[in-house]
């Protein structure tokens, strides 16, 4: 609904040097984004035998659940730079583009923040009751 | 009469200076929310600075077993470029809420350029943690 509205935005007049900021942030964004997404995929492909250990099963799911939200935070962190550089490199429907990238940081920010949360939440819990895993 | 050669593309190409922005109220609360998160996100980070700062205190405190110099400089480091981080995020957000509240593009222009910045930074280590995460896959494998 809100990407219809915005479908017909027009341009918006960026300098050229913010223009350069907007790509190079875009870029950078995407390298953050692929390089965390192949630590991720790596990261669940070492923990798949540690499954089969029991000892250390809990830790290993823990491990796999962390990597799989890496990746899926990480796509929308892609998502955001590409719509990021479309804003630099095309003249075209600026404000959708700018909006569908502060739409998926949102998400992406939001996440990581809940995530810090239910660590450091996880981490209290852990040293109150000396719970071992 | 000559133009100037320094002048914004964007002076002399007819566009308007204004009026390319107006985001509606739904855009605006969307950017107003990702201001909010980053800034929660921001404090985090000042946690983390204040927790190495403390770090560092123990090891000038206790010496670290004769490891305390090399950890020292490696804590304060760490604090200096998480103190930088979080301060550029807080800035991409006020420079993106404040360019959509006044419709502003050069006020976005500064929040994207603070984001940049962030992004370099975790660029650069996204890097070196993939090529550490690498070796130890070799490594395990």
């Amino acid at each position: 609904m809100l990407q219809m509205e915005l479908s017909t935005a027009k341009r918006i007049p960026f300098t050229e040097e913010d223009e350069r900021r907007i790509a190079s942030a875009g870029l950078w964004g995407m390298i953050v984004a692929v390089t965390s997404i192949a630590t991720g995929l790596i990261s669940l492909v070492v923990q798949v035998p540690l499954l089969e250990v029991s000892m250390v099963r809990t830790v290993a799911i823990g491990s796999m659940v962390q990597a799989g939200v890496t990746v899926v935070i990480n796509l929308w962190l892609l998502q955001a730079c590409l719509a990021m550089r479309k804003v630099a490199l095309t003249d075209e429907a600026d404000q959708a583009h700018l909006l569908t990238a502060f739409q998926k940081l949102r998400a992406y920010f939001m996440v990581q923040v809940i995530l810090l949360l239910v660590m450091i939440l996880f981490g209290i819990v852990i040293s109150v009751t000396g719970a071992n895993f | 009469m000559e133009q100037n050669p320094f002048a914004p593309p964007s002076a002399s190409t007819g566009d308007p200076g204004h009026g390319g922005l107006v985001f509606s109220p739904e855009g605006a609360q969307v950017v107003s929310s990702l201001a909010a998160w980053m800034r929660g996100l921001s404090i985090f980070y000042y946690l983390g600075v204040g927790l190495l700062a403390l770090g560092s205190c123990g090891v000038v405190a206790t010496g670290a077993g004769g490891v305390g110099f090399p950890m020292l400089i490696a804590l304060l480091l760490a604090a200096v470029l998480i103190g930088l981080a979080a301060s550029w995020l807080r800035g991409a957000a006020s420079g993106f809420e404040r360019g959509v509240f006044s419709d502003d593009e050069f006020t976005i222009g500064q929040g994207f350029r603070s984001l940049r910045a962030y992004l370099i930074l975790f660029g650069i280590f996204g890097i070196l943690n993939l090529m550490g995460q690498i070796y130890q896959a070799i490594d395990a494998l």
